[in-house]
């Protein structure tokens, strides 16, 4: 039976386009994916199904949910649709409940108004039970006392309260650590097979899509370009897009000697009208991609696709799939290191907050070698984040002694300056986020003309960094909000480059970018390596990531390490329980 | 089937769009600079002249807004109250915010004994009546406009310090200016070259309020007798000579009093539009 019947979905900012007309179904019962990258209006298109869209967008189509007609319905009908019908569960845990109400009473308001007081307290218990919470614990307690993933919980519960048919959940787990988003997606896929319910799932990521949906939409730039179920979407995927998407997802399972990236970023959906959305990044573009916006066509049974070359390219996109499935290169082997460039040695850190003391670090020691690349794995609230930013200076050590180069760096405002100087051309950061990590009314070449400038770098030019990091000098005069994730994060790493650093400490350097400009800025990475014989320490957690870049990694759970050794015998062979979960976790 | 349907759409632009009211207020502003600078040049009559005979009378085709009681041009002497009225307000609110954004950005950023020092003298300040502190300090010492333009400048440099710093507190731990630290970038560079662009649109936004404050402040000194000398042509002083003539021609308080309030009104709109403008533009 049909739930949810969206057809030609527009949605419209002013006269600019969001997205271009999607269609998708969902029946009772059935987890429906829709993936894409920021800017593909995914959230816009269930936001719009929903009628919540934010001031200044607009729809047009068809939504028509059991035989009602959303779009056209007055705000009071809507509202009864909302919550018994179809309910929503967003991304951020930390935002999406009210900080001064306790977690029961989240549920409770959503309950049924007809209950008694002792009937809404058992009904209350009940829901949160049906999450996996106890709720003789947890229902008093308010949001900031709970983790990430109990918030989470919670949002489901609340939102499953009024016993809603359809539940469209936004990136329910993009926020979460990685072992808990497994925990919050079995949830999920078991709440929705025990109440029969319709769920459409949102989210970036391919692998998640695949774990959990009966069938997934490909949303690319507001344009839908490949439907089907995920068995054989990932087995042969009939459309360069999705393909594209499988292959620059770094393989958490083997190296690869070089990612697949997809060239340039993505575009806005009104950039790309009137011709096949994924053209201007696609490898077999042709005249006639770009020429019409191509419809969504069935291929084979039950399986969409808007590619119209796809009759000729397929046997082609399969031969490039093969040759990366078995494309594996090996890891340099790590050198017994006698004396490092960094030497960490039982560095503690504690924080001081409101009469509390959080102990970040507890007697962690490391040790770096020259070119070397490490991996820090671990979750939020590991630790790895405060080791980095005490590697330069960002932060002081409570206890325990940090030496780069032979000068003692444990405490960098105690160094006179020139050793300050040297420690700064040795060692450098890049940030996790580029979106404010430029100074937003600086254009790219005053930033890097600065870090140019404070170290008097002899010979080097804005020209020649923003060549090393491939953008074309032009860059220059451009101001950040000009600028894509990935290329911020290319000024952000050619600025870390200016002073000709020996380490380069990346604090998640790709978590925030998109999965198809990741697979660049990793390559990026790489690249400079063996140009530069730059040293890394790649602090992230994300697995696959570690498994690509780095020779040796670090596991650190709750300010300690608890596993250290090089990546394969890492992945193939943990030994800590925390480490077996954390592999364990990783979406296949 | 049902026809696509069109849902109800808002404009979110409509900040940034001139409104009637900000355009009015833009041209009274320009009125108001045009009459500042020129002053005498564009006054109908001679502001200072005194004519007896024709003291205290009602609005005529000669005298636009009436007569004083000492037969003074009330419209050309509310001409020349442009300049002291702007020039007053507008040095105390850059002044103000001029010594503010060094305090502020010096104790926000730089915090430890810096932050205390800084605090506790912006505590003491906003501790003290502002206003009759000025009313003291210019009563007993005298000395006129400038002393009283100097004392408000001190007293609204307490609080702007206060803004300046939490705002500087806010871009402080994001990782542009962590970035600009690693790469040791000098303590004055990272205050003036990169935090202070990116407070400038805050710091506008209450230079504009203190404008409208400062305004009203030195018309209230001058309404006591206090900063500007006696027989000066100014707004606040023209309102306290002119407010037993209410029967006669009440217009010779009511210009100036309407002057005050529109000025303070439209520097405000402008403000805030001008404030959204440009962080919209970021």
């Amino acid at each position: 039976m049909t739930l949810l019947e969206v057809e030609d979905l527009l949605v419209t900012a002013g006269d600019r386009t969001i997205t271009a007309g999607t269609t998708l179904t969902v029946a009772a019962g059935e987890t429906v994916g829709i993936v894409g990258e920021s800017g593909s209006g995914k959230s816009m298109t269930a936001r719009a199904i929903v009628r919540l869209l934010p001031p200044g967008l607009s729809a047009k189509g068809r939504v028509v949910f059991r035989d009602k007609e959303l779009l056209g319905l007055d705000e009071r009908a809507m509202r009864s649709v909302r919550g018994s019908g179809i309910t929503m569960m967003f991304q951020d845990p930390f935002t999406m409940l009210n900080p001064l109400l306790r977690s029961g009473d989240h549920i409770a308001e959503s309950l049924d108004r007809g209950l008694s007081r002792s009937e809404r307290r058992d009904e209350v218990v009940r829901r949160l039970d049906e999450v996996g919470i106890d709720a003789g614990e947890i229902a008093k307690r308010y949001p900031f006392q709970l983790s990430g993933g109990m918030r989470q919980r919670v949002g489901l519960a609340a939102a499953l309260a009024r016993d809603p048919e359809l539940l469209i959940a936004d990136e329910p787990s993009t926020a979460l650590d990685v072992t808990t988003q497994a925990e919050i997606l079995h949830l999920l896929a078991r709440v929705q097979e025990d109440r029969g319910m319709g769920v459409v799932l949102i989210t970036h990521d391919l692998r998640v899509a695949f774990s959990v949906c009966d069938r997934i939409y490909v949303l690319y730039a507001g344009s839908l370009l490949e439907v089907g179920d995920p068995g054989s979407m990932e087995q042969q995927p009939l459309h360069p897009y999705t393909l594209g998407l499988l292959l620059s997802e770094p393989a958490a399972d083997r190296r690869q000697s070089e990612l697949l990236a997809i060239e340039g970023s993505v575009p806005s959906a009104d950039d790309v009208t009137g011709q096949c959305s994924f053209a201007p990044r696609c490898h077999w573009a042709a005249e006639v991609c770009r020429r019409a916006d191509p419809p969504l066509v069935e291929v084979e049974p039950g399986r969409l696709s808007a590619c119209v070359r796809i009759g000729d390219i397929r046997s082609e996109m399969l031969e490039l799939r093969r040759s990366v499935a078995i494309d594996a290169a090996a890891i340099p082997l790590v050198d017994v290191v006698e004396e490092p460039l960094i030497s960490v040695e039982q560095v503690s850190k504690t924080f001081r907050a409101g009469g509390r003391e959080v102990e970040a670090l507890r007697k962690v020691s490391m040790a770096f070698d020259r070119k070397e690349s490490v991996g820090l794995v671990g979750e939020s609230g590991s630790g790895k984040t405060t080791l980095g930013r005490c590697l330069v200076g960002l932060e002081t050590p409570s206890a325990g002694s940090v030496t780069i180069d032979g000068i003692d760096a444990s405490d960098y405002q105690a160094l006179s300056s020139d050793d300050r100087a040297r420690l700064r051309r040795t060692i450098q950061v890049v940030f996790q986020d580029p979106y404010s990590s430029l100074n937003p009314r600086h254009t790219v070449g005053r930033a890097l003309g600065e870090a140019l400038r404070v170290h008097d770098t002899r010979g080097a030019s804005v020209d020649a960094l923003l060549d090393q990091v491939g953008l074309s000098s032009a860059y220059a005069k451009r101001k950040p909000a000009r600028l894509s994730g990935g290329e911020r994060q290319r000024v952000a790493i050619a600025r870390a480059l200016a002073v000709k650093p020996r380490f380069l400490v990346c604090d998640e350097p790709v978590s925030a970018l998109d999965v198809s400009v990741q697979a660049q800025i990793l390559n990026l990475f790489k690249e400079l390596r063996d140009e530069l014989g730059i040293g890394y320490l790649f602090i992230t957690h994300d697995l696959a990531v570690v498994r690509q870049i780095v020779d040796r990694a670090y596991v650190l759970y709750r300010g300690e390490v608890v596993e250290e050794g090089p990546v394969d015998a890492l992945f193939n062979d943990p030994q800590h329980e925390y480490t077996k979960r954390l592999i364990a976790s990783v979406p296949t | 089937m049902a026809e696509a349907l069109e849902l109800k759409r808002t404009r979110v632009t409509h900040r940034r769009r001139i409104t009637f009211m900000v355009a009015l207020s833009f041209v009274l502003l320009v009125v108001l600079l045009v009459f500042a600078v020129f002053g005498t040049a564009i006054t109908p009559n001679d502001h200072e002249e005194q004519r007896l005979f024709v003291s205290d009378t009602p609005p005529s085709a000669e005298f636009w807004a009436g007569t004083d009681q000492l037969g003074r041009d009330v419209f050309s002497r509310a001409i020349i109250g442009a300049r002291p009225a702007l020039v007053g307000a507008v040095t105390v609110s850059v002044g103000a915010f001029a010594i503010a954004t060094v305090l502020g950005l010096a104790s926000g950023y730089l915090g430890g004994a810096v932050d205390a020092g800084v605090m506790r003298w912006a505590d003491l300040m906003l501790a003290l009546p502002g206003l009759l502190i000025a009313i003291v300090v210019v009563g007993v010492f005298g000395g006129g406009f400038w002393v009283a333009v100097l004392v408000l400048i001190l007293l609204f440099a307490a609080p702007d310090t206060r803004i300046v710093r939490s705002a500087v507190l806010e871009q402080r731990p994001l990782p542009y200016i962590e970035a600009a630290r690693t790469l040791g970038v000098s303590k004055p560079r990272v205050m003036f070259g990169h935090i202070l662009p990116n407070i400038l649109p805050i710091i506008f936004a209450y230079v504009v309020l203190d404008f409208a404050f400062a305004l009203v402040a030195l018309a209230g000194l001058s309404f006591l007798g206090l900063g500007v000398e006696p027989g000066a042509a100014d707004w606040g002083r023209m309102l306290s000579e002119n407010r037993s003539l209410l029967f006669s021609n009440p217009w010779a308080a009511v210009v100036p009093a309407v002057l005050i309030i529109l000025t303070a009104a439209a520097m405000n709109l402008v403000g805030d539009w001008m404030y959204d403008r440009f962080s919209l533009e970021q």
